[in-house]
Protein backbone atom coordinates (compact mmCIF):
# COMPACT_ATOMS: atom_id res chain seq x y z
CA UNK A 1 0.00 0.00 0.00
CA UNK A 2 1.50 3.09 -0.89
CA UNK A 3 0.32 5.93 1.84
CA UNK A 4 0.93 9.62 1.14
CA UNK A 5 3.79 11.62 3.06
CA UNK A 6 3.26 12.90 6.38
CA UNK A 7 0.05 10.89 6.86
CA UNK A 8 0.10 8.21 9.88
CA UNK A 9 -2.11 5.41 10.04
CA UNK A 10 -5.16 5.37 12.71
CA UNK A 11 -3.11 2.45 14.54
CA UNK A 12 0.49 4.43 14.77
CA UNK A 13 -1.54 7.91 15.60
CA UNK A 14 -2.82 6.95 19.24
CA UNK A 15 0.06 5.58 20.44
CA UNK A 16 1.94 8.38 19.81
CA UNK A 17 -0.78 11.16 20.64
CA UNK A 18 -1.08 9.47 23.84
CA UNK A 19 2.66 9.71 24.52
CA UNK A 20 2.59 13.29 23.41
CA UNK A 21 -0.31 14.07 26.08
CA UNK A 22 1.31 12.63 29.21
CA UNK A 23 4.78 14.68 28.29
CA UNK A 24 2.92 18.01 28.13
CA UNK A 25 1.16 16.96 31.32
CA UNK A 26 4.23 16.46 32.68
CA UNK A 27 5.50 19.53 31.77
CA UNK A 28 2.70 21.35 33.24
CA UNK A 29 2.57 19.37 36.35
CA UNK A 30 3.59 21.88 39.95
CA UNK A 31 7.10 21.96 40.86
CA UNK A 32 5.77 22.05 44.17
CA UNK A 33 5.52 18.32 44.59
CA UNK A 34 9.34 18.35 45.19
CA UNK A 35 9.90 21.35 47.35
CA UNK A 36 7.17 22.78 50.04
CA UNK A 37 6.60 26.70 49.26
CA UNK A 38 8.55 27.47 52.68
CA UNK A 39 11.95 25.81 51.07
CA UNK A 40 14.41 27.65 50.40
CA UNK A 41 16.22 27.88 47.16
CA UNK A 42 19.91 27.54 46.64
CA UNK A 43 21.90 30.27 45.76
CA UNK A 44 25.00 29.68 43.80
CA UNK A 45 27.30 31.49 46.84
CA UNK A 46 25.43 29.69 49.92
CA UNK A 47 27.68 26.48 51.14
CA UNK A 48 25.86 23.73 48.96
CA UNK A 49 25.42 26.08 45.90
CA UNK A 50 26.89 26.16 42.41
CA UNK A 51 30.21 26.99 43.94
CA UNK A 52 30.03 25.06 47.41
CA UNK A 53 30.96 28.33 48.98
CA UNK A 54 33.01 28.61 52.34
CA UNK A 55 32.65 30.33 55.01
CA UNK A 56 35.46 33.29 53.92
CA UNK A 57 36.81 35.59 56.72
CA UNK A 58 34.59 35.42 60.07
CA UNK A 59 34.12 38.15 62.78
CA UNK A 60 37.33 37.78 65.61
CA UNK A 61 36.05 35.42 68.31
CA UNK A 62 38.16 37.02 70.55
CA UNK A 63 38.61 41.12 70.86
CA UNK A 64 41.47 43.03 72.03
CA UNK A 65 39.88 46.72 71.54
CA UNK A 66 40.38 48.97 74.66
CA UNK A 67 41.05 45.82 77.40
CA UNK A 68 43.94 45.09 79.63
CA UNK A 69 45.93 42.61 79.36
CA UNK A 70 48.25 41.11 82.48
CA UNK A 71 50.30 38.23 81.68
CA UNK A 72 52.83 36.00 83.81
CA UNK A 73 55.26 33.92 81.52
CA UNK A 74 58.78 31.43 82.44
CA UNK A 75 61.20 30.44 80.07
CA UNK A 76 64.90 30.35 79.14
CA UNK A 77 67.39 33.06 78.98
CA UNK A 78 69.86 32.40 76.35
CA UNK A 79 72.47 34.42 77.22
CA UNK A 80 75.12 35.77 74.76
CA UNK A 81 77.95 36.87 76.94
CA UNK A 82 77.44 34.99 80.39
CA UNK A 83 76.08 31.79 80.92
CA UNK A 84 72.28 30.76 79.76
CA UNK A 85 70.14 30.64 82.86
CA UNK A 86 65.97 30.29 83.49
CA UNK A 87 63.84 33.36 83.10
CA UNK A 88 60.74 34.55 84.86
CA UNK A 89 58.07 37.37 85.06
CA UNK A 90 54.87 39.47 83.29
CA UNK A 91 53.66 42.06 81.37
CA UNK A 92 51.12 44.54 81.17
CA UNK A 93 49.36 45.57 78.40
CA UNK A 94 46.37 47.92 76.99
CA UNK A 95 45.00 47.28 73.67
CA UNK A 96 43.90 50.83 71.98
CA UNK A 97 43.74 49.08 68.49
CA UNK A 98 42.18 45.65 68.14
CA UNK A 99 46.34 45.29 66.13
CA UNK A 100 47.88 47.41 67.92
CA UNK A 101 48.73 47.98 71.83
CA UNK A 102 51.41 48.41 74.43
CA UNK A 103 52.81 46.34 76.99
CA UNK A 104 55.71 47.10 79.34
CA UNK A 105 57.38 44.11 80.34
CA UNK A 106 59.71 42.30 82.38
CA UNK A 107 62.12 39.53 82.81
CA UNK A 108 63.85 38.37 85.70
CA UNK A 109 67.27 35.81 85.05
CA UNK A 110 70.01 34.74 86.98
CA UNK A 111 73.51 35.66 85.75
CA UNK A 112 76.22 33.46 85.63
CA UNK A 113 79.54 32.84 84.03
CA UNK A 114 79.72 29.13 84.21
CA UNK A 115 82.94 29.05 82.00
CA UNK A 116 84.85 30.91 84.48
CA UNK A 117 84.70 28.03 87.22
CA UNK A 118 87.19 25.25 85.83
CA UNK A 119 89.39 28.33 86.91
CA UNK A 120 88.91 28.31 90.29
CA UNK A 121 90.66 25.24 90.94
CA UNK A 122 93.89 27.33 89.98
CA UNK A 123 92.93 30.51 90.90
CA UNK A 124 91.09 31.48 93.95
CA UNK A 125 88.03 33.38 93.91
CA UNK A 126 85.65 34.50 91.55
CA UNK A 127 85.54 37.47 89.68
CA UNK A 128 82.25 37.38 88.00
CA UNK A 129 79.42 37.72 91.31
CA UNK A 130 76.52 35.99 90.26
CA UNK A 131 73.38 37.79 90.31
CA UNK A 132 69.64 38.47 89.00
CA UNK A 133 69.54 40.58 86.12
CA UNK A 134 66.03 42.99 86.13
CA UNK A 135 64.70 43.62 82.79
CA UNK A 136 62.06 46.28 82.23
CA UNK A 137 61.02 46.96 79.10
CA UNK A 138 57.75 49.40 77.42
CA UNK A 139 57.19 47.78 73.50
CA UNK A 140 54.60 48.35 71.58
CA UNK A 141 52.90 45.55 70.34
CA UNK A 142 51.59 44.76 66.35
CA UNK A 143 49.32 41.88 65.78
CA UNK A 144 48.93 42.05 61.85
CA UNK A 145 48.34 38.00 61.95
CA UNK A 146 45.19 36.22 62.75
CA UNK A 147 45.02 32.68 62.95
CA UNK A 148 42.55 29.20 64.05
CA UNK A 149 44.14 26.14 64.35
CA UNK A 150 42.65 22.92 64.58
CA UNK A 151 44.21 20.85 67.89
CA UNK A 152 41.48 17.99 67.55
CA UNK A 153 39.24 16.82 64.75
CA UNK A 154 36.83 18.60 66.16
CA UNK A 155 37.95 21.53 68.56
CA UNK A 156 39.53 24.78 66.27
CA UNK A 157 40.74 27.80 68.43
CA UNK A 158 41.65 31.25 67.45
CA UNK A 159 44.84 33.22 67.94
CA UNK A 160 47.06 35.70 67.14
CA UNK A 161 50.66 36.09 65.83
CA UNK A 162 52.54 39.52 67.02
CA UNK A 163 55.75 41.34 66.83
CA UNK A 164 57.09 43.27 69.51
CA UNK A 165 59.90 46.19 69.41
CA UNK A 166 60.70 48.39 72.51
CA UNK A 167 63.29 49.85 75.13
CA UNK A 168 64.32 49.68 78.96
CA UNK A 169 66.62 49.25 81.01
CA UNK A 170 68.48 46.43 82.69
CA UNK A 171 69.12 46.56 86.35
CA UNK A 172 72.34 44.90 86.87
CA UNK A 173 76.29 45.29 87.34
CA UNK A 174 76.96 44.41 83.92
CA UNK A 175 74.56 46.50 82.15
CA UNK A 176 76.04 49.26 80.65
CA UNK A 177 73.14 51.30 79.26
CA UNK A 178 69.68 50.77 77.60
CA UNK A 179 68.40 47.58 76.63
CA UNK A 180 66.33 46.80 73.22
CA UNK A 181 64.68 44.29 72.16
CA UNK A 182 62.22 42.72 69.60
CA UNK A 183 60.28 39.78 68.99
CA UNK A 184 57.41 37.35 67.61
CA UNK A 185 54.70 35.82 69.64
CA UNK A 186 51.63 34.15 70.01
CA UNK A 187 48.52 33.71 71.47
CA UNK A 188 46.14 31.07 71.51
CA UNK A 189 42.88 32.28 72.74
CA UNK A 190 41.08 29.11 74.60
CA UNK A 191 37.97 31.81 75.75
CA UNK A 192 36.92 35.43 75.81
CA UNK A 193 39.34 36.30 78.99
CA UNK A 194 42.15 33.74 78.82
CA UNK A 195 45.39 33.33 76.38
CA UNK A 196 48.00 31.24 76.27
CA UNK A 197 51.49 32.94 74.94
CA UNK A 198 54.95 31.90 73.70
CA UNK A 199 57.21 34.86 73.41
CA UNK A 200 60.68 34.71 71.00
CA UNK A 201 62.97 37.78 72.00
CA UNK A 202 65.82 39.22 71.65
CA UNK A 203 67.12 41.17 74.14
CA UNK A 204 70.21 43.73 72.99
CA UNK A 205 72.23 44.82 75.96
CA UNK A 206 75.57 46.58 76.19
CA UNK A 207 77.46 44.19 78.80
CA UNK A 208 80.39 44.35 80.71
CA UNK A 209 81.83 41.14 81.94
CA UNK A 210 85.92 40.24 82.92
CA UNK A 211 86.74 43.27 81.51
CA UNK A 212 84.55 42.02 78.09
CA UNK A 213 82.69 44.83 76.85
CA UNK A 214 80.27 44.43 73.94
CA UNK A 215 76.65 44.33 72.69
CA UNK A 216 74.98 41.25 73.02
CA UNK A 217 72.14 39.24 71.46
CA UNK A 218 70.19 37.67 74.31
CA UNK A 219 67.54 35.11 73.08
CA UNK A 220 64.39 34.81 75.54
CA UNK A 221 61.65 32.31 75.09
CA UNK A 222 58.55 32.30 77.57
CA UNK A 223 55.81 30.35 77.80
CA UNK A 224 52.88 32.47 80.09
CA UNK A 225 49.19 32.62 80.33
CA UNK A 226 47.09 36.15 80.01
CA UNK A 227 44.31 37.52 81.80
CA UNK A 228 42.29 40.10 79.91
CA UNK A 229 40.14 42.76 81.31
CA UNK A 230 37.12 44.35 81.26
CA UNK A 231 35.27 41.94 78.73
CA UNK A 232 35.04 42.44 75.07
CA UNK A 233 34.34 45.53 73.36
CA UNK A 234 33.20 45.37 70.07
CA UNK A 235 33.59 48.00 67.78
CA UNK A 236 30.91 49.23 65.64
CA UNK A 237 32.00 47.44 62.91
CA UNK A 238 32.32 44.25 64.75
CA UNK A 239 28.87 44.58 66.22
CA UNK A 240 27.61 45.27 63.30
CA UNK A 241 29.20 42.04 61.64
CA UNK A 242 27.77 40.28 64.72
CA UNK A 243 24.02 41.31 64.06
CA UNK A 244 24.66 40.27 60.16
CA UNK A 245 25.61 36.77 61.10
CA UNK A 246 22.42 36.45 63.75
CA UNK A 247 20.26 37.82 60.48
CA UNK A 248 18.18 34.69 58.99
CA UNK A 249 18.81 34.96 55.50
CA UNK B 1 3.68 21.76 8.45
CA UNK B 2 3.19 18.31 8.33
CA UNK B 3 1.38 16.45 10.95
CA UNK B 4 4.51 14.67 11.75
CA UNK B 5 6.40 17.80 12.29
CA UNK B 6 4.21 19.08 14.14
CA UNK B 7 4.30 16.28 16.15
CA UNK B 8 7.78 15.86 16.82
CA UNK B 9 7.97 19.89 17.81
CA UNK B 10 5.52 19.83 20.40
CA UNK B 11 7.63 16.95 21.70
CA UNK B 12 10.63 18.38 22.04
CA UNK B 13 8.91 21.69 23.47
CA UNK B 14 7.67 19.51 26.10
CA UNK B 15 10.53 17.92 26.92
CA UNK B 16 12.18 21.00 27.09
CA UNK B 17 9.62 22.08 29.58
CA UNK B 18 10.28 18.70 32.41
CA UNK B 19 13.89 19.03 31.97
CA UNK B 20 13.82 23.06 32.85
CA UNK B 21 11.50 22.10 35.68
CA UNK B 22 13.56 19.24 37.05
CA UNK B 23 16.35 21.50 37.03
CA UNK B 24 14.67 24.41 38.92
CA UNK B 25 13.48 21.25 41.21
CA UNK B 26 17.25 20.58 42.61
CA UNK B 27 18.04 24.16 43.81
CA UNK B 28 15.61 24.01 45.99
CA UNK B 29 16.40 21.64 49.14
CA UNK B 30 14.64 20.61 52.05
CA UNK B 31 15.74 22.53 55.10
CA UNK B 32 16.72 19.54 57.16
CA UNK B 33 18.49 17.86 54.20
CA UNK B 34 20.57 21.04 53.39
CA UNK B 35 21.52 20.61 57.18
CA UNK B 36 22.12 17.38 57.46
CA UNK B 37 24.64 17.94 53.89
CA UNK B 38 26.20 21.13 55.53
CA UNK B 39 26.94 18.88 58.58
CA UNK B 40 28.32 16.32 56.75
CA UNK B 41 30.61 18.83 54.21
CA UNK B 42 31.33 20.34 57.51
CA UNK B 43 32.99 16.72 58.69
CA UNK B 44 34.75 16.66 55.18
CA UNK B 45 36.22 19.41 55.47
CA UNK B 46 37.97 18.92 59.09
CA UNK B 47 39.93 16.00 57.70
CA UNK B 48 40.53 18.70 54.43
CA UNK B 49 44.12 19.82 54.32
CA UNK B 50 45.04 22.50 51.79
CA UNK B 51 49.06 21.28 51.55
CA UNK B 52 49.48 17.55 51.56
CA UNK B 53 52.64 15.86 53.60
CA UNK B 54 51.81 12.41 52.96
CA UNK B 55 54.65 10.40 51.83
CA UNK B 56 56.66 13.65 50.85
CA UNK B 57 60.00 14.16 51.32
CA UNK B 58 60.78 17.71 52.34
CA UNK B 59 64.46 18.97 51.68
CA UNK B 60 65.32 22.38 53.64
CA UNK B 61 67.97 24.73 54.09
CA UNK B 62 68.12 26.39 57.43
CA UNK B 63 70.40 28.85 59.39
CA UNK B 64 69.90 31.19 61.98
CA UNK B 65 71.56 32.17 66.06
CA UNK B 66 73.25 29.48 67.84
CA UNK B 67 73.35 30.25 71.40
CA UNK B 68 75.81 28.13 73.48
CA UNK B 69 75.14 27.59 76.98
CA UNK B 70 78.67 29.03 78.39
CA UNK B 71 80.21 30.31 75.43
CA UNK B 72 78.92 33.41 73.24
CA UNK B 73 76.28 33.07 71.03
CA UNK B 74 77.11 32.65 67.40
CA UNK B 75 75.67 32.18 63.88
CA UNK B 76 74.48 28.22 62.51
CA UNK B 77 73.93 26.96 59.11
CA UNK B 78 72.66 23.57 58.18
CA UNK B 79 70.14 21.61 56.15
CA UNK B 80 67.64 19.28 56.71
CA UNK B 81 65.77 16.12 55.28
CA UNK B 82 62.05 14.91 56.33
CA UNK B 83 60.08 11.66 54.89
CA UNK B 84 56.45 12.85 56.22
CA UNK B 85 55.13 9.12 56.94
CA UNK B 86 51.82 10.71 57.41
CA UNK B 87 50.24 14.07 57.72
CA UNK B 88 51.08 13.99 61.51
CA UNK B 89 54.24 12.21 61.88
CA UNK B 90 57.76 12.22 59.58
CA UNK B 91 61.16 11.16 60.35
CA UNK B 92 63.97 14.08 60.15
CA UNK B 93 67.71 13.80 59.62
CA UNK B 94 69.97 17.20 59.81
CA UNK B 95 73.38 18.50 59.92
CA UNK B 96 74.62 21.83 60.93
CA UNK B 97 77.59 23.46 61.50
CA UNK B 98 78.56 26.35 63.79
CA UNK B 99 81.48 27.93 65.74
CA UNK B 100 82.74 28.30 69.21
CA UNK B 101 83.30 31.52 70.48
CA UNK B 102 83.95 32.82 73.72
CA UNK B 103 84.98 36.32 74.08
CA UNK B 104 85.40 35.91 77.90
CA UNK B 105 87.18 32.82 77.42
CA UNK B 106 89.61 34.53 74.96
CA UNK B 107 90.20 37.72 77.76
CA UNK B 108 90.85 34.97 80.76
CA UNK B 109 93.35 33.48 78.82
CA UNK B 110 94.97 36.38 78.25
CA UNK B 111 94.41 37.23 81.82
CA UNK B 112 95.70 34.18 83.51
CA UNK B 113 97.97 32.85 80.51
CA UNK B 114 95.88 29.73 80.80
CA UNK B 115 94.10 28.19 77.58
CA UNK B 116 90.97 27.41 78.31
CA UNK B 117 89.24 26.54 74.80
CA UNK B 118 90.55 24.34 72.49
CA UNK B 119 91.87 26.19 69.19
CA UNK B 120 89.39 23.71 67.20
CA UNK B 121 86.49 25.58 67.27
CA UNK B 122 84.61 24.05 64.60
CA UNK B 123 80.80 22.71 65.44
CA UNK B 124 79.39 19.87 63.47
CA UNK B 125 75.55 19.34 64.63
CA UNK B 126 74.10 15.96 63.27
CA UNK B 127 70.70 14.68 64.51
CA UNK B 128 67.88 12.74 63.51
CA UNK B 129 64.57 13.66 65.11
CA UNK B 130 61.07 12.18 65.01
CA UNK B 131 58.29 15.09 63.91
CA UNK B 132 55.16 15.51 65.44
CA UNK B 133 52.50 18.20 64.12
CA UNK B 134 49.32 18.00 65.77
CA UNK B 135 47.96 21.13 65.28
CA UNK B 136 46.76 22.77 61.75
CA UNK B 137 45.85 25.93 61.16
CA UNK B 138 44.84 28.92 58.84
CA UNK B 139 45.96 31.92 59.45
CA UNK B 140 44.66 35.86 57.46
CA UNK B 141 47.65 38.36 57.20
CA UNK B 142 46.09 41.82 56.94
CA UNK B 143 42.67 41.37 55.04
CA UNK B 144 42.13 39.04 52.30
CA UNK B 145 45.24 36.44 52.36
CA UNK B 146 44.72 33.63 54.06
CA UNK B 147 47.85 31.29 54.56
CA UNK B 148 48.20 27.55 55.99
CA UNK B 149 50.05 26.40 58.38
CA UNK B 150 51.20 23.71 61.17
CA UNK B 151 52.78 23.90 64.61
CA UNK B 152 54.93 21.10 64.85
CA UNK B 153 57.17 19.40 68.16
CA UNK B 154 60.32 17.44 67.26
CA UNK B 155 62.66 15.62 69.56
CA UNK B 156 65.55 13.31 68.80
CA UNK B 157 68.90 12.19 69.22
CA UNK B 158 72.68 12.98 67.82
CA UNK B 159 75.98 14.07 67.57
CA UNK B 160 77.85 17.05 68.50
CA UNK B 161 81.36 16.90 67.21
CA UNK B 162 83.56 19.48 68.61
CA UNK B 163 86.74 19.93 70.87
CA UNK B 164 84.54 20.57 74.14
CA UNK B 165 81.75 18.12 73.52
CA UNK B 166 81.65 14.77 74.65
CA UNK B 167 79.42 13.50 72.16
CA UNK B 168 76.04 12.33 72.18
CA UNK B 169 73.53 14.65 71.82
CA UNK B 170 69.47 14.84 72.71
CA UNK B 171 67.68 17.21 70.76
CA UNK B 172 64.07 18.99 71.47
CA UNK B 173 62.31 21.82 70.16
CA UNK B 174 58.95 23.23 68.59
CA UNK B 175 58.88 24.90 65.13
CA UNK B 176 56.13 26.05 62.46
CA UNK B 177 55.70 25.82 59.06
CA UNK B 178 53.91 28.22 57.02
CA UNK B 179 52.66 26.93 53.55
CA UNK B 180 53.37 28.58 50.39
CA UNK B 181 51.90 27.05 47.66
CA UNK B 182 51.48 23.30 47.22
CA UNK B 183 55.53 22.30 47.44
CA UNK B 184 57.12 25.53 49.56
CA UNK B 185 57.61 26.58 53.30
CA UNK B 186 58.83 28.28 55.33
CA UNK B 187 60.04 27.31 58.37
CA UNK B 188 60.76 28.94 61.81
CA UNK B 189 62.88 26.13 64.41
CA UNK B 190 63.79 26.93 68.10
CA UNK B 191 65.71 23.87 69.37
CA UNK B 192 67.22 22.87 72.11
CA UNK B 193 70.65 20.90 72.42
CA UNK B 194 71.26 18.84 76.02
CA UNK B 195 74.91 17.61 75.79
CA UNK B 196 78.13 17.12 78.13
CA UNK B 197 80.68 19.49 77.50
CA UNK B 198 84.24 19.74 78.69
CA UNK B 199 86.16 22.70 79.61
CA UNK B 200 89.41 22.12 81.39
CA UNK B 201 89.10 19.37 83.86
CA UNK B 202 84.93 20.45 84.88
CA UNK B 203 82.36 19.00 82.62
CA UNK B 204 78.61 19.84 82.86
CA UNK B 205 75.22 19.39 80.38
CA UNK B 206 74.75 22.41 79.04
CA UNK B 207 71.62 23.48 76.86
CA UNK B 208 72.27 25.17 74.04
CA UNK B 209 69.53 26.85 72.00
CA UNK B 210 69.58 27.33 68.23
CA UNK B 211 66.80 29.71 66.49
CA UNK B 212 66.67 29.49 62.62
CA UNK B 213 64.49 30.49 59.73
CA UNK B 214 64.60 27.85 56.70
CA UNK B 215 63.10 27.21 53.55
CA UNK B 216 61.64 23.92 52.28
CA UNK B 217 60.72 22.11 49.39
CA UNK B 218 58.19 19.35 49.17
CA UNK B 219 59.15 16.37 46.67
CA UNK B 220 57.03 15.63 44.43
CA UNK B 221 56.45 18.92 44.04
CA UNK B 222 52.69 20.08 43.31
CA UNK B 223 50.60 17.38 45.14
Amino acid sequence: MIRSRGVLPPRLLVPRLALLATLILAASAPAVSYAAPDEACLEDGDALGENGARKGVQARPFLKRLRLEASIWGGFFAADLVSSSYSYGGSLGFYPLEDFGFEFSLVVTNLTLAVEKPLIQFFSGFVFQQSLAYIVTGNLVWSPVHLKLRVAPKAIISGDVFFVVGAGDTINATSQGATFDFGIGMKIYPNRWVAVRFDLRDYVIQQEAVGVQRVTNNLVGTLGISLFLPGPRPSKTQQQQVVKKKEPR
Amino acid sequence: MSRVTLFWALCAVSTLGVLSETSAVADCVNEEEKKKLIDKKRGRRQDEQSFVKLNRHELTLQGGYYVSDLLDGTFVVGAAYTYHINEDVGIEASFSFSQVRSTVAKRLEQDRSVTILPPEDRVYLVFTDLIWSPVHGKLRMFADTVLHFDIYGAAGVGLIDNATSLGAAGQFGIGSKLFLGRSWAIRLDVRDQVYKQQILSSTSYVNDISLTLGVSLFLPTGL
